[in-house]
């Protein structure tokens, strides 16, 4: 099997360059994941340098771009894809070290949304009081609050890479939406005009890479739609 | 001024959608009105009866319209692709681009009117 890398060391380097390796077809099984064959490589090498810590597609850590597609290393499996693999970092983000990059601008995003429920103020102090839904209102959060967080949604996203500093992106945009519609949440309308301008929300074009490159299979798009629906309602 | 942090989003949305309607509506609309015309109208027959016609106050509707989704859809492709440092700048050229063009059109609506 033939893997070429994007590498790049900021202490040597002044660009990118890509770097081939060779790994004997018999020492990847046919469960083996990609990040297997990483750890293979690195044993080749040891200066190559990306993330991984949970290895089983919860901490979301290992993203990476695997022949034009992101996906989470430890849940990829290494032979379909092929006799010659190109990995890249993340897209659209700055690369710290060969696979790994700054998520810093993606995580700002995420605090900028406010990801957490503010509830009314009269329960609030209150500690043994639960704030109750039906379970009609909580069926809705299913598929908003599953996200891990590995960017590969907002990596995909040619909206993000434009202006990374202005549109939140699909995963902060779908934590926003999942409080827009907890019923116990009673900033709505400020979450909503927090998103009214032409920078933000509405640079969404909807082309569905956010969707297509989900390790978790949730619908970004879907819920950027949904947001759109809500301001324009509001 | 317009500048890039004042542009509201979910109002352009609303424009872009009714004048993207009313041009889907009144284009097969001004085709009919063509073909239903006679054979041997001249230029300036169809011009004058743009006078005469409800016809003609929903072409002026259509090209306001033109105008807002022309606006609309300029603007985001400058957000999107220019520099950050000079899209203030673009935003206001296009605009007044586009102001410059509308008063070209105001005098020409003028010029043309036959009764005048």
């Amino acid at each position: 099997m033939q893997i070429t890398i994007d590498r790049f060391n900021p202490e040597s380097d002044t660009k990118p360059h890509s770097q081939t390796y060779y790994l004997d077809d018999s020492k990847i099984a046919d469960g083996s994941m990609l990040l297997e064959v990483l750890q293979q490589l690195r044993e080749q090498d040891p200066s190559l340098a990306f993330r991984s810590s949970c290895q089983e597609g919860v901490c979301g850590s290992d993203g990476m771009n695997v022949n034009g597609q992101n996906c989470l290393s430890c849940i990829t499996l290494a032979k379909p894809l092929g006799e010659k693999i190109h990995i890249r970092p993340l897209p659209g983000f700055p690369i710290i070290k060969d696979l790994i990059v700054d998520m810093e601008i993606f995580y700002q995003h995420y605090r900028d949304v406010k990801p957490y429920l503010q509830a009314s103020t009269e329960n609030s102090h209150d500690l043994s009081q639960e704030f109750l839904q039906s379970p009609e209102e909580r069926a809705k959060l299913d598929g908003s609050y599953e996200c891990i967080m590995c960017a590969c949604c907002s990596s995909s996203c040619p909206s993000f890479w434009w202006n990374p500093d202005l549109f939140p992106g699909p995963a902060a945009l779908l934590a926003s939406n999942r409080f827009v519609i907890d019923s116990r949440d009673i900033t709505t309308i400020d979450r909503l005009e927090s998103h009214d301008r032409a920078d933000n929300i509405f640079r969404c074009r909807h082309i569905q890479n956010c969707t297509a490159a989900c390790p978790k299979g949730l619908n970004p798009s879907q819920a950027i739609q949904s947001l759109k629906h809500a301001i324009a309602n509001k | 001024m317009i500048t890039l942090r004042n542009l509201k989003g979910a109002q352009a949305h609303k424009w872009q959608r009714i004048s993207a309607y009313y041009l889907l509506l009144y284009l097969p609309a001004l085709a009919i009105y063509l073909a239903s015309l006679s054979e041997y109208n001249s230029l300036a027959d169809i011009v004058s009866n743009l006078y005469n016609s409800i016809f003609g106050i929903a072409t002026v509707i259509a090209i306001l319209f033109v105008f807002v989704h022309a606006w609309i859809g300029g603007r985001d492709i400058l957000i999107d692709y220019m520099p950050r440092a000079r899209t203030n700048f673009w935003l206001n050229s296009y605009f007044f681009f586009l102001i410059l063009i509308a008063l070209e059109f105001a005098f020409m609506v003028v010029s043309l009117n036959p009764y005048i």
